[in-house]
């Protein structure tokens, strides 16, 4: 018989791999080509500003997702969803971000129930932060990173999950 | 919906919080904003989804940052933000948004009647966000900000959530 | 003569994506609406041919939307645009009588090719 342990940890692998899944599909209906998690790799230079797509989770199991990647990176891929034109205004490149990670936390939304037969998490709106040294820190949660380098740029998946759940109600 | 406020509600917890970790502290005003955004040096995100969704971001300065940890961790005085500060701060953020979501709920309980669902609210793991020429855009819908005082400097609650 | 187009979505980049998809083509984007209540006014207003309807938005739903857009006119012409397909929203929009969806992100031959199949 497992303990809860191994089945919390497995529970974790499950969600990670459908979170990846997830931003592998949303990026193959941007751009057209597929791509796949590779060897680790930094992104953003001390001096580039970062930017980072923040997906709250909660439920059954609490955390977040973050989408890292530098303000190029994510130009790139407001560009791709603008079927390859240049943004009208600087504004339109938050618009497109949040669409894309709207996307990306709704399939994996999906995915989730889908795969636990029911409501497993709720995903809250994405938040998109940009600035010279970005620190982001979620305490009390394990994470696991997936690296992609496509043509658009550097992408790292950060998954965290909280040991303890904040809610209780 | 009610006619309960969610502006009552959020001030009436950092009233509660604050004094209980005996930091001068004070309401000054609320602004409604057409979207969520924040140039703060340092923020702390919280995500509730459920029956209602949205944001919940708590913007303030490195100095309230240090103030607030030095009480939740009984010192006289923070050094360096460290991930010790940082998970203070979280711990604190977070006990915000579940006394808030515990609030809302007994608020909204009065206002459903007997049989109906169960009214669900969550909120996620609290991140704490700081930089250089900080940019965060949270949300496009209709937000408001509420601007405090916290030891003399300025505090702000911005939220953005809306019945699902 | 164009064919009017009506996007209800909260997100403004789905304005955008929709008629930057249908530039040059048969179709006109003649308005769009941020919520589901001022999608419905501007049904009104506009009577489009063809509205394009996201699902989740804030004041009122896309599932409400539709309900209402259909007892304005029971032959309005819907295309129900989702993240991904959830198969309980789905099952609901049919019951409602939505006959058209497309999942996001769709590039333009695939929008182009849904208004054809509305209107073949």
């Amino acid at each position: 018989m497992e303990d809860s342990t191994e089945v919390a940890v497995n529970k974790f692998d499950v969600l990670f791999n459908l979170a990846k899944k997830s931003f592998e599909e949303i990026m193959v209906e941007v751009t057209g080509e597929a791509i796949d998690a590779q060897p680790e790799f930094s992104i953003a230079p001390e001096d580039r500003l970062s930017l980072s797509i923040i997906i709250g989770l909660s439920g059954n199991t609490n955390g977040r997702i973050l989408l890292n990647t530098s303000v190029e990176y994510g130009q790139n891929i407001a560009v791709a969803m603008n079927f390859g034109d240049p943004l009208d205004n600087e504004d339109d490149l938050h618009v497109y971000l949040a669409e894309f990670a709207n996307m990306f936390c709704g399939r994996a939304a999906t995915h989730i129930n889908n795969e636990f037969g029911k409501r497993e998490i709720w995903i809250s709106p994405p938040a998109i932060f940009s600035a010279k040294d970005l620190d982001i820190i979620t305490p009390n949660v394990s994470s696991v990173r997936a690296y992609y380098e496509c043509p658009l740029g550097k992408f790292i998946v950060d998954m965290g999950f909280s040991e303890n759940s904040y809610d209780d109600f | 919906m009610t006619t309960f406020s969610l502006n009552d509600i959020f001030v009436q917890v950092f009233n509660d919080l604050f004094s209980y970790i005996d930091i001068n502290h004070k309401f000054m005003c609320e602004v409604p904003s057409s979207s969520l955004n924040s140039t703060e040096e340092v923020n702390t995100l919280v995500g509730i989804s459920g029956d209602m969704e949205g944001n919940v971001m708590f913007g303030y300065t490195d100095k309230t940052a240090r103030t607030i940890a030095s009480k939740l961790l009984g010192t006289d005085k923070i050094d360096d933000i460290d991930i010790y500060v940082k998970s203070a701060l979280a711990d604190f953020y977070s006990e915000f948004c579940k006394q808030f979501t515990y609030k809302l709920k007994v608020e909204t309980a009065f206002n459903v009647s007997s049989g109906e669902k169960k009214y669900i609210l969550l909120s996620s793991n609290p991140t704490y966000i700081s930089g250089e020429d900080m940019f965060g855009a949270i949300s496009k819908v209709p937000s408001k900000k509420l601007f405090f005082k916290v030891d003399g400097e300025k505090f702000g609650i911005a939220y953005s959530l809306e019945q699902k | 003569m164009s064919k009017k187009v009506l996007v209800i979505d909260d997100s403004p980049f789905v304005f955008k994506a929709v008629t930057k998809a249908l530039e040059g083509t048969e179709y006109e984007v003649v308005g769009n609406a941020l919520d589901g209540q001022l999608g419905v006014d501007k049904y009104i207003e506009t009577r489009a041919d063809v509205i394009t309807l996201d699902v989740t938005m804030p004041i009122m739903d896309g599932l409400q939307a539709a309900k209402r857009l259909f007892e304005i006119n029971p032959n309005v012409k819907i295309i129900m645009l989702s993240a991904m397909g959830d198969e309980t929203l789905l099952n609901q929009a049919k019951e409602i009588g939505i006959k058209f969806f497309l999942t996001k992100p769709f590039q333009p031959p695939v929008l182009q090719a849904k208004l054809a199949e509305v209107f073949s």
